[in-house]
């Protein structure tokens, strides 16, 4: 039969997945451990870990700090992005392309680069380690994921029901609060979903721009496996974890992760 | 696709102009000119259907008037009220389009209402006139669908009734049959244009569907590169085309190269014919003649036909049997083929390929035209 | 128009030209902020001369990019950074292909998910995944401690702090980018194709070398590209799974400028790894022309 798939072929992918998705599955189970040191088996189970996480200041501070930045950083990626995502699909004019395309570049470019390049510029204007520096370096990261999102929710709204809208009597205001928000809403929310994580995960540039006392969490956890091996990190990452799934369920419930992340539009 | 003759008496200057374009231009920046110094006057309660091809002009007229594009050189008045500088959404004019633009986030109910709630008319009003504008539209009954669950007919409909329901002062449809199927098109042609008359409206139709245009319009202008072709009733247009581009926009037609003699006279592949043009012009020119009007008849004598008929001897070359009606190439020179249709009657085929016959039409159905206007 | 005709009132219309300013201002003022400036600035820094320690002069020179050229260690990096994506990006396309292939055939009512857990570990932070693996392949991890338990070796073997253990933490890191590619090209394939090629007597293996494979080539080419970008440009992974031992570009940029303060050299050097992408771009341009 055409197209049919045989066992070995699904024992396979099957692997193929376990591949995929056991570094994610594998810290789950490993937080559990009571162990001074990360061991496998645990000699010992438990919460430990757990209760020392809550408890490290460094961690928690950083969360805080994570969790703030990643609020603010969305709120400005929307207010900024939506409004440009409007204007390049809803008007003609003149190097309207080449916006477009200058928008979205951050996305082609390596963030160890935008890093360096984001450093060489803070370090002068002494934003280095400061809330407006890490704001403007994590806007870099999640400006372009906006602009994408918003212009295909533009698009797949034809002018012709704003258009509609105003024949009947709507003035511009009426026609946006009636007819274009309700409308791009679901982009709206998968940009905001994307735009949180993009922000709370962002490491690399975060490397370059944090200061000693305004770290983020994933710095923090950078640093931290880099030079010790015991379980603590585990349970941040399930916890991190936990987070990210909750994001992935509200960007697949509003606009669907495929259309959100593919990179074919 | 000839109509009753009572519907055709109104000839645009008879009646005092209720919608009035006048000098109404559309420049870009880039030099290009979409619509170039249009003058159209339509009487109140009747259809100006605005016909052409794609890129003449029509769409941006039509959004002119609607307001969604603004105008710049000229003048729009509707019952005498001055609109060419009044936004979108205070001029009262109802919109259908051509994707119904129905707003998906709200029931049928919801989108009829939405144009009285903008007016501030009272609630209970409000689902009064809704439902009688359902009803209007025979959808009764269909207030809290979802317009994805209804077919492109019924979303137009729909469409209509959300434009008719605040008893514009005008109504605009941007191609509004384009999207659906044959058949539903020729039922929606016809529950428009009764609904148009029932409510004495005066519209503005933009199509680029001849049969359109001649069976549903008052006046039909035929648009051509931002111009205005010609302005007239469909008879008008179809039986006295104002150029070549016009006869060939409404219908099929023979375009064969003559030579004009003189006064009403031109020579067609070897013979010499009447027209229904006076005085041309002597030179070369372009006859042309609608397949349909060409009478097919076995060969004999053409100098046996009267003298009020023009007459020339060809040859079938091919036998096309389409039903209704049976097409025949009839090369009457070299290389010189004439297009003709014949009604089948009775036995169907009249001619086989390779049969000498004679073809005959009147000297009022062949139009001459000059040369650069082909 | 005459004065006597009554006019409705006309409303106020914004200048369309200022109304599309304004609403882009914003968003271009953090591009030219965070972005524009930041790449100019690293540009222009790669041709500053410097004393070390961070100190810049105001001398435009060529000394950075000579410096790294002449370098037997920077001609080094490049070799083993191109090597790595090289074989990390075949690695990536031998373990996407079934993935994505088992997700075209796959029931509709399983896709889904399915789409959804294979591209979701693209959301999980780097550092996280990267983690997991350190603690998959350490020498006191799941693997090891599995291996020994079991009597398998007496000594842990060395999987992290070398470059197998970047390598495989960046193949299954990239799978996800790889599949999303692979998955848009497999649109052209229609199961016709196959029964026509069935039809015509081409055993399965045949129909996939000769129909399905060659159909599936744009996305694969697309997929590739995403993956040796990524790959060269990689920071996270190598610097945590290669536990300072793999000597990359990037982690020789992030080296020099945060801890050298050599920002010249690590400008210049992130401009050779700017290069690097052109180049990979121009030939995925051109295999993709050919492939059309």
């Amino acid at each position: 039969m055409i197209g049919h798939m045989s066992i070995p072929f699904r024992l396979l992918v099957l692997a193929l997945y376990i591949f995929l998705l056991a570094p994610l599955l594998i810290v789950v189970p490993l937080s559990f451990s009571n162990d001074q040191f990360l061991t496998f088996p645990p000699e010992s189970w438990g919460v430990r870990w757990y209760v020392a996480m809550f408890q490290h200041r460094d961690f928690v501070k950083a969360l805080g700090i994570s969790v703030t930045l990643a609020t603010v950083v969305t709120l400005i990626s929307l207010a900024a992005g939506i409004p440009a995502a409007y204007a390049l699909k809803r008007f003609e004019f003149r190097g309207r392309e080449a916006l477009a395309a200058l928008f979205t570049a951050p996305l082609l470019l390596p963030s160890i680069v935008l890093g360096l390049a984001v450093l060489l510029v803070f370090v002068r204007w002494r934003l280095l380690g400061t809330w407006t520096g890490l704001t403007l370096a994590h806007l870099l990261v999640t400006t372009p994921y906006v602009i994408r999102i918003m212009m295909t929710s533009f698009s797949t709204l034809p002018p012709s029901v704003e258009e509609a809208a105003t024949m009947l009597g709507a003035s511009p205001l009426t026609v946006f609060r009636r007819i274009t928000l309700p409308l791009m809403m679901p982009g709206l929310v998968a940009s905001a979903a994307l735009s949180f994580l993009m922000s709370f995960d962002e490491v690399v540039i975060s490397l370059f721009v944090t200061g000693p006392r305004l770290r983020t969490l994933p710095v923090e956890i950078f640093d931290y496996v880099e030079s010790r091996t015991d379980p603590m990190a585990a349970a941040v990452s399930v916890a991190i974890i936990a987070v990210t799934l909750a994001f992935i369920i509200v960007i697949e419930r509003t606009l669907g992760l495929s259309r959100t992340v593919g990179k074919s539009e | 696709m000839q109509q009753p003759a009572e519907n055709r008496q109104t000839t645009p200057a008879a009646q005092p102009a209720f919608l009035s374009l006048r000098g109404v231009t559309k420049r870009y920046p880039n030099g290009f000119v979409a619509v170039d110094d249009l003058h159209i006057d339509v009487p109140k309660g009747s259809l100006l259907g605005l016909l052409g091809p794609s890129g003449c002009g029509k769409t941006t007229t039509l959004r002119m008037v609607a307001g969604l594009v603004p105008i710049e050189e000229g003048h729009l008045v509707v019952d005498g009220q001055e609109l060419s500088a009044a936004p979108p959404h205070r001029r009262d004019i109802g919109l259908v389009f051509q994707n119904y633009a129905l707003f998906p986030h709200m029931t049928v109910g919801e989108n009829v209402a939405f144009g009285l709630e903008m007016r501030g008319v009272p609630r209970s009003e409000i689902r009064a006139r809704v439902d009688e504008a359902l009803e209007m539209v025979r959808l009764p009954g269909y207030r809290d669908r979802k317009p994805r669950e209804m077919s492109g007919g019924q979303q137009q409909r729909v469409s209509l009734a959300r434009a008719l329901v605040i008893r514009p002062r005008l109504l605009l449809l941007d191609e509004p049959l384009s999207n659906l199927d044959a058949k539903l098109r020729d039922e929606m042609r016809v529950e428009i244009r009764e609904i148009q008359q029932r409510l004495g409206i005066t519209s503005v139709f933009v199509t680029h569907d001849q049969v359109e245009a001649l069976t549903m319009c008052d006046v039909v202008g035929v648009m051509n590169k931002g111009r205005l072709a010609q302005l007239g009733s469909p008879d008008d247009i179809y039986e006295r085309p104002a150029s070549m581009f016009v006869a060939e926009f409404v219908g099929r037609i023979n375009k064969l190269p003559c030579e004009i003699v003189a006064g009403d006279r031109v020579r067609l592949a070897g013979t010499v014919c009447r027209s229904a043009a006076h005085d041309l012009p002597e030179g070369r020119g372009i006859a042309a003649i609608r397949p349909h009007r060409i009478h097919l008849t076995a060969a004999r004598d053409p100098n046996l036909v009267g003298n009020s008929t023009n007459a020339v001897k060809g040859i079938v070359r091919t036998v096309t049997y389409i039903g209704d009606i049976v097409q025949y190439d009839v090369e009457i020179a070299e290389g010189v083929l004439l297009k003709i249709e014949q009604h089948t009657q009775g036995s169907g085929l009249h001619h086989n390929t390779g049969d000498e016959v004679l073809c005959e039409w009147a000297p009022r159905d062949m139009l001459i035209f000059g040369r650069d206007d082909a | 128009m005459s004065a006597t005709q009554p006019t409705v009132a006309t409303g106020k219309r914004v200048p369309t030209g200022l109304l599309i300013a304004a609403l882009l201002l914003p968003l271009a003022l953090i591009n030219l902020v965070s972005f524009i400036i930041p790449v100019v600035r690293l540009t222009s820094i790669s041709f500053i001369q410097s004393t070390g320690g961070g100190v810049l002069t105001d001398n435009w020179t060529l000394e950075n990019y000579i410096g790294f050229f002449t370098d037997p260690f920077s001609l080094e990096l490049i070799w083993n950074s191109v090597v790595m994506s090289l074989v990390v990006t075949v690695g990536t396309l031998i373990c996407s292909y079934p993935i994505a292939l088992f997700l075209h055939r796959v029931s509709p009512r399983w896709r889904n998910i399915l789409f959804v857990m294979t591209i979701s570990p693209l959301l999980v932070s780097a550092v996280v995944r990267t983690y997991g693996w350190m603690v998959l392949m350490g020498d006191r991890g799941v693997i090891n401690g599995l291996l020994m338990n079991a009597g398998i070796i007496d000594s842990p073997l060395r999987l992290v702090n070398n470059t197998l253990g970047v390598y495989i933490g960046l193949i299954e890191i990239l799978i996800p980018y790889m599949a999303l590619s692979l998955i848009a090209g497999f649109g052209r394939l229609e199961r016709s194709y196959e029964e026509a090629a069935a039809s015509l007597g081409a055993s399965s293996f045949t129909r996939f070398r000769r129909v399905i494979f060659p159909l599936t080539l744009p996305g694969v080419a697309l997929g590739c590209l995403l993956c040796f970008v990524l790959a060269i440009s990689s920071f996270v992974t190598p610097k945590l799974l290669g536990g300072g031992r793999v000597f990359l570009l990037a982690t020789e940029i992030y080296d020099q400028a945060v801890i050298q303060l050599e920002w010249p050299s690590a400008a210049a050097t992130s401009i050779v790894v700017l290069v690097i992408f052109g180049l990979a771009l121009a030939v995925y341009g051109r295999v993709s022309r050919r492939l059309d």
